[in-house]
């Protein structure tokens, strides 16, 4: 169906070296986008569309107009994603590698019929020293989250991954949710969502953010999946959590 | 005046297939004279309906706004006391009419004009206690919908395969017929590459359920197999289940609400990390309704969230059904000591070859045209007379209810 038929002994044999479904055919549904995909960029997650599924029937029902920022946008789809809300104002979408800005771009044409708002990519580097002050309501990443001692078989990354999937956007920890708690404490920010592998992520960040209101979500599958964090006008994100911190 | 008591309704329910014209009652109150083939309880009912849609008129005179269900149901009553005072001006026509032929000394040509034309306000007369019969009967939930229709072989093997796939076509060639826009969303073909494992079929037309459904039950086909050297007639079946189509959209009212705890949703994933670690699609998804234990399980997607609003979609159309379901048995028990003939599990026709027969066991119609009904073009007069067989149970039903009351 979504392959001509005469690729398909090629795709088996690919898929038996374990190159990812997405990158054989080229693209993985998201929420109702469907988001292109391509080696050297991570593939949206499963787990990903399901919080980002979430989060936008919170969003829509704010009554105030949001802006948000995505960093580590990737193939661009929490930001489209996000970008299909009517309430949603501006969208700014930061990635260090530039060949992910362009598929996201391209993700943002092949998409620009569901979007009801302008999507921004621009170049951004997370751990750089220092950053300008972001002026938005609500801020998102999914940054790289596998430590380094864990970024092989036995510590549950799949071959498929290890093997194909850009390593600088898996291999990270403490150090990205450090970067985005320093945005949050500079910028105007009045919500976040952040992506998580391990509870310590969720716990190192609301020790950087005493004053924010911050819980852990837990994925379908029942792992710890986010950090979610808020003031006062956003307690709606409460709704998200399984567990207030 | 005559009056001829004519008590086939308070009967036997048996006697309810004896044909509307020798079923009608004659009835009389003060100077009008009733011919109406309704029962004078559902008459009765009727003219009740009339002081109703006057309240709500009153109401609407005092400027008070209806909300969206009443309106729904004035609409209904505005129609219904139409129907029936558009009876009433028959019935004045026919009185009129008989007076000529019973005036002394009377032109036989004028007589003969005269029994011509009360022949045809009868017809007319007819036709509107009809209509005015259904809409008296409680409406039946979810008839304005579109429906999916499944289809499964029973029991005879691959000749059950074979009969499923005739039966798809011809579902697919009534729709084609009817210009109803229709889509198959689901098929499994036999591996021999003839006959049919499951196939859902999709008709977006709004309404599709309302008369879909009587073709809901066991089919029985008997034929000589292509397979069988022997020329032996083989008996198999296959299984037609008719769904309403409810979408996943919160803005309709007719969509049920889940409490928190009611739906048990799996996906089936490997266990682990998940997350960045992970980049298999399996998306299947599993949705259980736990209080009814109904399971739906989609896999047709790479999308998991995909897959899960297909799956609920069908859930809820399973829901509606298995409703529906409870609702007209209970109508049905209200009716003593009748064996109900619409149950499900019975085989409901056979289309049998050798004779080139269909017979359908709810209404007891028989015709030899099996080619007509198979390529669709004579399915509605079968499924017009199980509709009609449906209004007449249930009417009976109605009719009790309203003496058990009185």
């Amino acid at each position: 169906m979504e392959l001509p038929v005469d690729r398909w002994a090629g795709a088996v044999e690919e898929r038996a070296k374990h190159v990812p479904l997405q990158y054989i055919l080229g693209s993985q549904p998201f929420g109702e986008l469907n988001i292109k995909c391509r080696p050297g960029v991570l593939i949206p997650r499963n787990e990903t569309e399901e919080w980002c599924e979430r989060l936008k029937e919170v969003v829509e029902k704010i009554p105030d107009k949001v802006s948000v920022v995505d960093y580590c946008t990737g193939t661009g789809c929490v930001a489209l994603s996000m970008a299909t809300l009517s309430n949603v104002e501006k969208i700014t979408a930061f990635d260090i590698d530039e060949s992910a800005l362009r598929l996201a771009r391209e993700n943002l044409k092949l998409n620009k019929d569901l979007l009801q708002t302008p999507v921004s990519f621009e170049k951004g580097n997370l751990l750089q020293e220092k950053h300008p002050k972001l002026a938005a309501t609500l801020l998102l990443s999914n940054p790289p989250y596998i430590p380094e001692k864990d970024f092989n078989l036995q510590g549950g990354v799949e071959q498929s991954v290890l093997l194909y999937e850009p390593r600088s956007a898996l291999v990270g920890d403490l150090e990205f949710y450090t970067a985005l708690a320093e945005l949050l404490r500079t910028g105007s920010f009045k919500a976040f969502v952040f992506e998580i592998g391990y509870r310590e992520q969720a716990l190192h960040t609301k020790k950087l953010l005493p004053a924010w209101t911050c819980g852990i979500r837990t994925d379908s599958h029942g792992n710890v999946r986010n950090v979610v964090g808020w003031q006062q006008e956003w307690n709606a994100l409460r709704s998200m959590c399984d567990e207030l911190l | 005046m005559k009056r001829i008591a004519f008590s086939v309704w308070g009967g036997a329910v048996h006697r309810f297939r004896l044909s509307h014209l020798s079923a009608r009652a004659f009835y009389s109150t003060n100077k009008f004279e009733f011919v109406v083939p309704l029962h004078p309880l559902l008459l009765q009912k009727a003219k009740s309906l009339r002081d109703e849609l006057r309240e709500f008129e009153n109401k609407m005179l005092n400027g008070e706004v209806l909300n969206p269900n009443d309106s729904k149901h004035f609409n209904s009553l505005t129609h219904s006391v139409d129907l029936y005072d558009q009876i009433e001006k028959l019935v004045k026509e026919i009185s009129e009419l008989q007076e000529i032929l019973t005036e002394k000394d009377q032109d036989p040509s004028l007589i003969s004009e005269a029994e011509l034309e009360i022949k045809g306000v009868e017809a007319e007369l007819e036709k509107t206690a009809e209509n005015l019969k259904v809409k008296l009967l409680p409406p039946i939930p979810y008839s304005d919908r579109p429906c999916l229709i499944e289809l499964r072989p029973g029991a005879g093997g691959h000749e059950a395969n074979i009969f499923t796939e005739d039966l798809l076509e011809m579902y697919i060639k009534y729709c084609q017929l009817r210009g109803w826009a229709s889509n198959i969303e689901s098929k499994t073909e036999h591996s021999s590459g003839r006959g049919l494992v499951e196939a859902t079929l999709l008709i977006k037309q709004p309404g599709s359920y309302g008369r879909m459904r009587h073709e809901a039950g066991v089919h029985r086909v008997q034929r000589i197999p292509e397979t069988e050297n022997k020329g032996r007639v083989h008996t198999s079946a296959a299984a037609v289940v008719v769904l309403p189509q409810i979408e996943n959209n919160n803005a309709d009212p007719e969509v049920r609400k889940f409490k928190p705890g009611e739906l048990k949703i799996d996906v089936m994933r490997a266990s682990g990390s998940g997350g960045q670690h992970v980049n298999t699609t399996e998306s299947a998804v599993r949705i259980t309704h736990v209080p009814t234990g109904i399971t739906v399980s989609i896999q047709d997607e790479r999308s998991q969230l995909r897959n899960r609003e297909k799956a609920m979609i069908i859930l809820r159309s399973r829901l509606a059904e298995l409703e529906l379901n409870e609702k007209l048995a209970k109508e049905r028990e209200q009716r003593t000591g009748q064996v109900s003939s619409v149950d499900r599990s019975d085989k409901i026709r056979t289309y049998n070859f050798p004779q080139n027969r269909l017979t359908d066991h709810r209404c007891g119609l028989t015709l030899y045209d099996l080619e007509g009904c198979l390529n669709g073009e004579r399915l509605d007069d079968v499924i017009d007379k199980v509709a009609a067989k449906e209004v007449e149970d249930r009417a009976a039903d109605l009719i009790s209810t309203i003496k058990s009351q009185s």
